[in-house]
């Protein structure tokens, strides 16, 4: 089937089986080894990605869903202002160890502040609660989204 | 939540944070992990496993195989088919018996990953049964054919201290205990993968790993002795904790071999469910104690039983069983002292190392023990802990000599004033209502380096390169996994040379290039690699020219005075401790059972941090996974077969679940550590799991004696305490006391 | 590969399920969890399936001569963000999953995949929920208990999609959600319940719903029960609850799985179910 997305603010089209995860086509078909596979049932948030602004675990979605979307991916998101800002507060607070969590973590934060900006403990933790780390004991991630928020300035 | 506490650290300004040198990679996306790895030709491997505990295959049956496609298995290895580990039993592909459910019996290897996975679907195995050891109550009624050796024990042990029969005659009471720990899964993000690349007369395997060496000597044996030269590189580590110290050589091995049939790359990484079911496990323990008393009710003599739960194979089984041994008395003084240890063979997943390497199980136990006989006597269980702590001059439970100050009675005092816990211990025994509260202290101690001698034996080895540029390359086969070596180990460097950490390179290891400064694992690679730096690194210092190149080598021994006999496990069996003391404060809802961990508070003795904020690292999540294994990390094998093979059913704590901790470290530097470091990954797990477990028992005044402590065993409790009849209820002044195991 | 269909309006969807009979595919989480693309086999055993998460016709939340109308295609993050809906639907929704799948997974979706566990089938038992299911001629509504036959089973027709969940916009003044799982988020439920009542000016009962999620084959909800404690005094209700009790107690079979046990089960819900009423007296 033929598939037309925008990823990272560019045009695709493929030919592909429709139900493969899109998480299979950024890795495989693509070659966006940012985003990674930590299960593959959607169950980690290693996979997760930003599609029509929302944060999707890329591995539990089919391609073809995303027909005519807006996928947004580590690659593209690193590009934009919020990633600095996002990539510093996690390097500051020690949000980041082993790092394999660590582009879908920083998607997910990015997904809660493009909707909520000044985001209290609560909602942050409720916004990354399906994003698993097994490093850092999570509360330094809290922080580093806590930062990025209170140093605010960029466009979420 | 509150920034870490550090105290009086003078002039130490190592420990200032600096930003961690992987972090921008990771971040970005850029950072190239194994499976993100794909070269010209490489092929894919997929595992066809054992579905049967314990059997002997009598046929395998192959779909059609299409153009390019084939299998690897235990007659294609042209070595020998055993992972070189302590012991010579567990093949990289099962011959004719499997041991295990999920023990790999060939490779389906191919050029497209799905085809692979779907032939690899239909290969066939038949089997004959054999008498299964299910469980360690199998093991221990001995009615099936041993699995391993004569006896089905893949290590046992025994030591002795001062004089117990006497102790025994002497004492005013006895106190028995049991205890039991489940298994836990490692849970690192990042799946299992290797990645084999043949070249001429040469064969790279690229890995996700704690120890290359132990995987370059793995991949040697089976492609057979000095037939290839064999590199192994170090991938970006998407966390390990044990987990990927033993599995990736048996991983390597199979890949290595299918890599040199086919003359091509192959690359085999582990499905999540694959990784959770068939690799290895933090062992299942039974330990149990038999306390005596003097008549001041004080610590007279312990008779100590350690049972573990090895699995199919032996694995790292038996320095994991000593770890646990030399952790049985935990951080108290017994005069009198026996332990015993048993590692079983069962036929299932084969148990290994995770971060504690045996001592989380063991100070679960002593910790709870001290916990019960306090309460037993009426008396405050910290008051009564500390009573009995090791101090500077005391002898350990190997009689190794206690050298360095223990602090310990100033981190409970300081962390109990912070948790308010002498009032909260008082206020919550009488409890009322639904939700009821309860506070838990544990202390602790750790090894740091290899169990007794283990240092002497792999004599690590490291280098440092100095380039023309006056740039200095540090070359250990210290991997990082996310622990923060790279981090700390170039500031250990720059620090002694005097020159800025930007002109310090380390790169991954690859084993072409770095010496053997042994593996990753037991909290040395601060301590014990990082010392070797700095010592090289001030020799170099010493000599230093500019714009020449220069390269200093330097292997390990332990200090003189540490002495240590292996045959009666006498002396220190560490060359130094570090030390933690943990509360932890929880809500039960006796409702559901449902634990609410209200907020922890930690204080460690890692000598000196390296790093602040690397440090905190290591305690927060070591905490965490402290935590997880006494609350939610159920993982239960029956009939041999794990049961919880997803993630969400095998629950890690999430977001919602951790509660804020409060953690910090005291400077007591240890005067053969580079700048006054000892241990810190292991440590801040261990002392974990008796404080939430104290914690529960007092909430529900029922006995907690396993972790997990599922809601299920909490209603069960207090079901049964109410069912139980009146003279055998617990007085609420003496609540906890021992029950056997069976009354759940 | 697996043919797929992806129609740009209902009708069409309607007509492509009558001559195909595709697996229809919403938000899609349920069905790729259970067939994951490294499980073998999957491109070639899967029959066609049809995206349906798109349609505009599936997506709407409306209120209709006093009844919630939600699209089966809605998702749980939409019915998190409309403030109006029941606290309690609300409040269940929130505690499924996680953010990225509730991004995703569908209202329609978590009633056809007609879990024993399935999150937001309590509340709509309690509020006598009905579907709505069309073929691309007719249509026809079904009460939940009637839709959902048993785990995975449901009586959606192979021409026929769920367009539409009703339920009455009736907010009850006392009401009890509780999940229990294993951990505090992204976890499947070892049980629920959910407890829905209101009092009159008299202090009666006047109206109570109580529903089990996760302890048989489908959401557990006795009317007949209920009825006997309606109209009474709160006064009076502590006589009945251990009889009440007794009654749900021979209701309630749970299973013993790796999550949990049928003895765990039982007895959590059975404390929750007494909780919830003795907390309707003080």
């Amino acid at each position: 089937m033929q598939i037309t997305f925008e990823l990272n603010n560019e045009t695709v089209c493929l030919d592909v089986d429709p139900l493969r995860p899109l998480l299979d086509v950024l890795r495989e078909e693509l070659g966006l080894t940012g985003t990674k596979r930590g299960c593959g049932e959607g169950e980690c948030g290693a996979c997760a990605v930003l599609v029509n602004d929302r944060l999707v675990n890329s591995c539990l979605l089919p391609v073809g869903a995303v027909v005519h979307g807006r996928v947004m991916t580590i690659e593209g998101f690193r590009q934009t202002g919020a990633y600095q800002r996002l990539a510093e507060a996690f390097t500051e607070a020690g949000a980041v160890q082993c790092g394999f969590c660590t582009p879908g973590m920083i998607l997910a934060a990015a997904a809660l502040l493009r909707r909520n900006s000044q985001p209290d403990e609560t909602e942050i933790r409720a916004a990354l609660a399906g994003n698993l780390c097994r490093c850092t004991g999570l509360n330094m991630i809290v922080e580093a989204v806590q930062l990025a928020a209170r140093r605010g300035g960029a466009p979420w | 939540m509150k920034p870490p506490e550090h105290t009086a650290t003078p002039g130490n300004d190592i420990a200032d944070p600096v930003a961690r040198p992987d972090a921008a990679a990771k971040c970005a996306g850029t950072a190239r992990y194994l499976a993100d790895l794909a070269v010209p030709g490489m092929l894919h491997a997929r595992t066809v496993r054992s579905t049967r505990p314990r059997a002997r295959i009598t046929s395998r049956r192959l779909p059609p195989l299409p153009a390019g496609f084939f299998v690897v298995e235990a007659r294609d290895i042209p070595g020998r088919n055993r992972i070189r580990m302590l012991d010579d039993d567990w093949p990289f592909f099962a011959e004719d018996i499997v041991n295990h459910i999920g023990e790999p019996i060939l490779l389906v290897v191919g050029p497209e990953a799905e085809a692979t996975a779907m032939i690899a679907s239909r290969v066939i195995i038949e089997y004959e049964d054999l008498p299964p050891i299910l469980s360690l109550d199998d093991a221990l009624a001995g009615l099936a054919p041993p699995l391993y050796g004569e006896d089905n024990c893949f290590a046992e042990y025994s030591f002795h201290k001062g004089d117990l029969p006497q102790a025994r005659r002497a004492a005013r009471q006895m106190v028995k205990d049991g205890f039991s720990t489940g298994f836990q899964e490692h849970l690192y993000l990042e799946p299992q993968g290797v990645l084999a690349v043949p070249e001429a007369g040469r064969l790279t395997v690229y890995g996700s790993m704690q120890c290359p060496y132990y995987v370059k000597k793995a991949v040697e044996q089976a492609v057979g002795e000095g037939r290839h030269h064999v590199r192994i590189v170090q991938t970006v580590t998407g966390g390990a904790f044990g987990g990927k110290e033993d599995y990736p050589s048996l991983l390597a091995g199979q890949a290595a071999v299918a890599a040199l049939k086919s003359g091509r790359p192959v690359r085999l990484v582990l499905d999540r469910t694959e990784d959770i079911a068939a690799t290895t496990k933090r062992h299942p323990s039974r330990i149990d104690f038999t306390t005596f008393l003097d008549e001041n009710d004080d610590l007279l003599g312990m008779d100590v039983d350690i049972l573990l739960d090895g699995g199919a194979y032996s694995g790292l089984s038996s320095v994991v069983l000593q770890r646990a041994m030399f952790a049985a008395s935990g951080v108290y003084r017994v005069p009198h002292l026996h332990v015993h240890g048993r590692v079983l063979a069962t036929n299932q997943v084969p148990a290994g190392a995770f971060r504690g390497f045996g001592a989380p199980q063991a100070f679960f136990a002593i910790e709870m023990h001290l916990e019960n006989i306090a309460l037993r006597l009426g008396l405050d269980p910290l008051e009564y802990k500390l009573r009995h702590a090791l101090r500077r001059g005391d002898r350990t439970c190997t009689d190794g000599l206690v050298r360095g100050a223990v602090r310990l009675p100033e981190m409970a005092t300081r962390l109990c004033e912070a948790a308010g816990y002498p009032a909260k211990q008082a206020a919550y025994t009488a409890g009322q209502g639904r939700y009821r509260r309860g506070i838990g202290l544990s202390l602790c101690y750790h090894g740091c380096g290899f169990t007794g001698q283990g240092e002497e034996l792999i004599q690590g080895t490291i280098a440092l390169h100095k380039r023309a540029d006056d740039a200095v390359e540090i070359r250990v086969a210290a991997t990082e996994m996310g622990q923060g070596a790279q981090t700390v180990l170039p500031k250990i460097v720059a620090h002694s040379l005097g020159i800025p950490l930007d002109q310090i390179h380390y790169e991954n290891p690859d084993t072409d290039i770095v010496p053997d400064s042994g593996p990753t694992v037991a909290s040395r690679t601060t301590m014990i690699v990082g010392g070797l730096l700095r010592e090289a690194a001030l020799d170099l210092k010493r000599h230093w020219q500019s714009g020449r190149v220069m390269d200093i080598r330097r292997t390990y021994h332990h200090p003189p005075h540490i002495h240590w006999d292996q045959e009666h496990f006498r002396g220190d069996a560490y060359p130094e401790y570090a030390w933690g003391v943990n509360v932890v404060e929880v809500e039960v809802d006796l409702l559901t059972g449902l634990v609410r961990v209200i907020k922890i508070w930690a204080q460690f003795d890692v000598g000196a941090p390296m790093d602040e904020r690397t440090l905190r690292g290591q305690m927060e999540g070591g905490i965490a996974q402290g935590l997880g294994y006494a609350l939610w990390e159920k993982l239960e094998v029956d009939d041999g077969r794990v049961q919880q093979q997803r993630i969400r059913d095998y629950t890690i704590p999430t977001f919602m679940d951790m509660p804020p901790v409060e953690s910090g470290s005291v400077y007591n530097p240890y005067e053969f550590g580079p700048f006054g470091a000892k241990g810190a990954g292991e440590l801040t797990l261990v002392g974990v799991a008796p404080a939430v477990a104290a914690a529960v028992q007092q909430a529900i005044g029922c006995p907690v004696d396993m972790i997990p402590v599922t809601p299920e065993m909490i209603l069960r409790r207090i079901r049964n305490r109410k069912h139980a009849k009146p003279d055998s209820e617990i007085p609420p002044e003496s609540s906890p006391r021992s029950r056997s195991r069976a009354d759940t | 590969m697996v043919t797929a269909f992806r129609p740009v309006t209902l009708n069409e969807a309607l007509a492509i399920r009558r001559t195909h009979g595709t697996v229809p595919l919403a938000g899609g989480t349920d069905l790729m969890a259970a067939a994951p693309s490294c499980s073998p086999g999957r491109g070639e055993s899967s029959p066609s399936i049809m995206f349906i998460g798109h349609l505009t016709e599936l997506r709407q939340i409306r209120m209709e001569q006093g009844e919630w109308r939600l699209g089966a295609a809605v998702t749980l993050a939409d019915i998190l963000d409309h403030a109006r809906l029941p606290a309690p639907l609300r409040q269940a929704v929130a505690d499924m999953a996680s953010p990225a799948i509730r991004n995703v997974a569908t209202a329609g979706g978590n009633i056809c995949n007609a879990s024993p566990c399935g999150d937001t089938l309590p509340f709509l038992y309690a509020q006598a929920a009905r579907v709505l299911l069309c073929d691309s001629g007719n249509r026809r509504e079904l009460p939940i208990e009637r839709f959902i036959i048993g785990p995975g089973k449901t009586a959606l027709r192979p021409d026929e999609l769920l367009t539409e969940i009703v339920f009455p916009a009736r907010e009850f003044v006392v009401h009890r959600h509780h999940k229990v799982g294993a951990r505090r988020a992204n976890t499947l439920a070892k049980l629920s319940f959910l407890g829905l009542a209101d009092m009159d000016a008299a202090g009666r009962l006047s109206d109570i719903r109580l529903t089990f999620g996760s302890v048989a084959p489908t959401v557990i909800r006795a009317p007949q029960l209920e009825q006997r404690l309606c109209g009474l005094p709160l006064t009076e209700m502590k006589h009945h609850i251990d009889e009440i009790s007794a009654a749900y107690d021979g209701l309630i079979q749970p299973i013993d799985d790796q999550r949990s046990t049928r003895e765990y089960r039982k007895q959590v819900c059975l404390n929750l179910l007494r909780w919830f009423l003795e907390e309707l007296i003080a």
